[in-house]
């Protein structure tokens, strides 16, 4: 009987400094601003849409990068490639990231960001309440898989990801 | 013919003025002052893109730090691209064509082998790329190769021959002295002892393997790399699994660079040692680690090491630039450290007496106390060797696993390294003057194709002098690209990917070698200047407009 909350067992030794390249790109030079650039093509893209209002498009954008964000970082469990003959497998690449280092310049980047895009959102639909419910919500999510006391522990479907389609 | 021994364009303003000189073999000697004391600044004995040394995170790996923007961002984009589209092609391909996944399911009461995520990168990305990839060839690998054509009319999952055969220039593999050839003075010593002692030895150095011939070979190999001493293994990659083992056990420490060959991480592992890494090439990480090792001695107990090894490789090859030699026997020097090089790529490859990596530097080899190295690259053999103290090498004799249980090197894999070291060190009275012009060629080639391509605007990766030049690709769709016209051009090159390498440096890895001829040599260049204009690849601003074919004639 499955348990409300799980804590998650990885073979991984968390010590070892080695480099993991599937988390370790988020460090390198040009990830960050890839990170902005996302950001800005989406409300683009979302600006586009015929009859859209500026709020419209800034809730959206809000929406679908903490859903990226959340797909990306803490949806998919494993690596998709054999990395230290599967160290990885059992964590989300949040939890991969600088070896499971609570912290680090580049978490408090990836958590600031959705923050920055939430705050704007809701300084353009000029905090409308329903508006205002739905970001935070998105963004709560988010932030709350972020959490080091939420690190390698799967807690009402957070953290679970998206497993094997088939079964 | 003049070859600028380094690229002034390249010089930051806070690096020391280094004088230019005629001599492709000199290196101009490094600063030994304390490491801590001095400004961040890489003190590269060669020059050739500097690491940036930031206060920000973000980590520049040496020789990128002056990509454009727009690079680096396209380079993340193409890769997010490349990720989404392969999850909404798993996704809508197992609802719709299930048979298809039929072998990530569970299948007649079996598992699968491999999970199906696990397996995304190799199904969506590698599979596109494949014929860039282990290219069947026929005969010997050497200055030029022949390959097998073969097409495939699946996308890459299967291929079929067409018949013909392809002769191309060969920038592909590690021919660094151009060793590989099936004639020769070499071949017809190979013959000689394959007549006269058989085909292998069949027993382990320890029982009854050790002939006269490897007693003979591990002097001259002791001779050669200067050390005083010689063990020979039979397997490259097994010198360092099996042997690391016995030099470091539980107790001891092993700080290694953080870009070390996967042989020498196995054998690290196997050892049982803790171990730590540093960044790569970063002599102050390096001292920062041993100090903070030092000082918390090990895990729990808190009790000193019992030995502190710390790994480098003499010359990386995905990077092509050495180690900070000079600067680490001087942490040696002051830290009491034992040292073990790696010079798989730099034995024979380096240095004015192809000595390898201490030549290269002019450091005495008794500073390092193992120097480990393989002949697989410039020697035209197999198999690798260690050599240190005689006392060291009489413990491993005794006391490793490949001494003591693996068959000794068969003969004439044997009487290659005999023959071919005998030639470059010029105990071979015949081919002396051979074996030193191997050596010059290699030397020059590596600089003047190094040097072409940094002229012609491609940004290019590592030290001036490394045989290895890797060109920097960026995006992934160009690395299938550069491979298949250069294929078209009868040129063949190795590309290497995420995640090989980091994720914003994918790269082309050129392997010159001493039997390239100038004119193949420029026609290389020509046509890589070609591609390079088509899939825009000239980051740098260019110094020369068009290609430098025809360079070699006028200076000569």
């Amino acid at each position: 009987m499955r348990t409300l909350v799980q804590r998650v067992g990885s073979a991984a030794n968390l010590n070892d400094l080695s480099i993991n390249p599937n988390s370790h790109w988020v460090n390198l030079k040009g990830s960050w601003t890839t990170n902005i650039v996302v950001i800005v093509a989406l409300r683009l893209m979302f600006g586009t849409i015929p009859w859209t209002t500026p709020e419209l498009s800034w809730t959206l954008t809000n929406l679908s990068y903490c859903l990226f964000q959340y797909i990306m970082f803490h949806g998919i469990i494993g690596t998709p490639f054999e990395v230290n003959q599967g160290a990885y497998d059992n964590l989300t690449l949040w939890e991969q990231m600088d070896n499971g280092e609570q912290h680090t310049p580049t978490k408090k980047f990836l958590t600031a960001v959705p923050i920055a895009v939430f705050l704007i959102s809701t300084h353009y639909s000029n905090y409308d309440l329903l508006t205002f419910v739905i970001n935070f919500t998105a963004i709560l999510i988010v932030l709350a898989a972020k959490l080091p006391a939420f690190h390698r522990v799967r807690f009402f479907g957070i953290n679970t990801g998206q497993n094997e389609l088939s079964s | 013919r003049a070859v600028h021994a380094h690229d002034s364009a390249d010089a930051s303003p806070t690096a020391p003025v280094k004088a230019v000189s005629s001599d492709p073999f000199q290196a101009p000697p490094a600063t030994s002052a304390s490491l801590m004391d001095q400004p961040d600044v890489a003190a590269s004995a060669d020059a050739g893109p500097k690491a940036a040394a930031t206060a920000l995170p973000h980590e520049v790996p040496g020789g990128l730090s002056n990509v454009p923007m727009f690079v680096e961002v396209t380079t993340y984009l193409s890769f997010l691209l490349l990720v989404m589209l392969a999850h909404v092609e798993d996704f809508f391909g197992k609802l719709f064509m299930p048979q298809k996944y039929k072998q990530l399911r569970v299948q007649n009461g079996f598992a699968p082998m491999v999970k199906d995520f696990e397996s995304m990168w190799i199904r969506h990305v590698y599979f596109r790329l494949r014929d860039c990839f282990n290219r069947p060839i026929t005969g010997v690998a050497g200055g030029r190769v022949t390959l097998v054509d073969r097409v495939s009319k699946d996308y890459n999952k299967t291929f079929q021959f067409t018949g013909r055969l392809r002769n191309v220039l060969n920038l592909a593999s590690y021919n660094y002295l151009g060793f590989a050839q099936s004639e020769g003075p070499c071949a017809d010593k190979v013959d000689e002892a394959l007549r006269e002692g058989g085909v292998f030895q069949g027993s382990p150095v320890a029982e009854a393997g050790r002939t006269l011939l490897l007693a003979e070979t591990e002097d001259m190999v002791a001779r050669f790399v200067g050390a005083e001493a010689a063990l020979i293994v039979s397997m490259g990659y097994a010198t360092n699994a099996l042997n690391i083992p016995t030099l470091a056990t539980k107790g001891c420490l092993i700080i290694s660079d953080e870009l070390n060959h996967n042989s020498l991480v196995t054998g690290a592992r196997l050892s049982g040692a803790e171990i730590r890494v540093f960044r790569h090439n970063n002599t102050r990480d390096l001292e920062k680690q041993l100090r903070r090792s030092i000082a918390q001695g090990q895990p729990r107990t808190h009790r000193p090491w019992k030995r502190i090894l710390v790994v480098v490789e003499g010359l990386y090859s995905m990077e092509g630039e050495f180690c900070k030699l000079p600067e680490i026997v001087e942490l040696r020097r002051r830290y009491k450290f034992h040292l073990f090089v790696d010079e798989a790529h730099s034995v024979g490859a380096l240095g004015k007496r192809g000595r390898g990596v201490c030549d290269h530097f002019g450091v005495d080899p008794r500073e390092v106390d193992i120097l480990m190295g393989t002949f697989t690259k410039s020697f035209g053999a197999a198999g690798g060797y260690i050599a240190g103290s005689r006392a060291l090498i009489d413990h491993l004799r005794l006391h490793s696993h490949s001494a003591v249980y693996a068959e000794a090197m068969s003969v004439p894999v044997l009487a290659q390294v005999s023959s071919s070291m005998r030639m470059i060190m010029g105990e071979d009275r015949e081919n002396a003057v051979l074996g030193q012009q191997k050596l010059d060629q290699l030397a020059i080639n590596s600089r003047y194709f190094a040097q072409g391509l940094r002229d012609l605007g491609f940004m290019t990766l590592g030290d001036a002098g490394s045989p290895v030049v890797p060109l920097l690709l960026f995006n992934p769709a160009k690395i299938s690209a550069f491979s298949r016209e250069c294929l078209r051009r009868n040129i063949a090159v190795v590309v290497v990917a995420y995640p090989g390498v980091p994720v914003n440096s994918c790269r082309v890895r050129f392997c010159i070698s001493a039997s390239h001829t100038v004119e193949e040599l420029d026609y290389a260049l020509e046509q890589v200047s070609e591609i390079g204009d088509l899939l825009m690849l000239k980051f740098r601003k260019p110094t020369a407009t068009k290609s430098i074919a025809g360079l070699a004639t006028k200076h000569d």
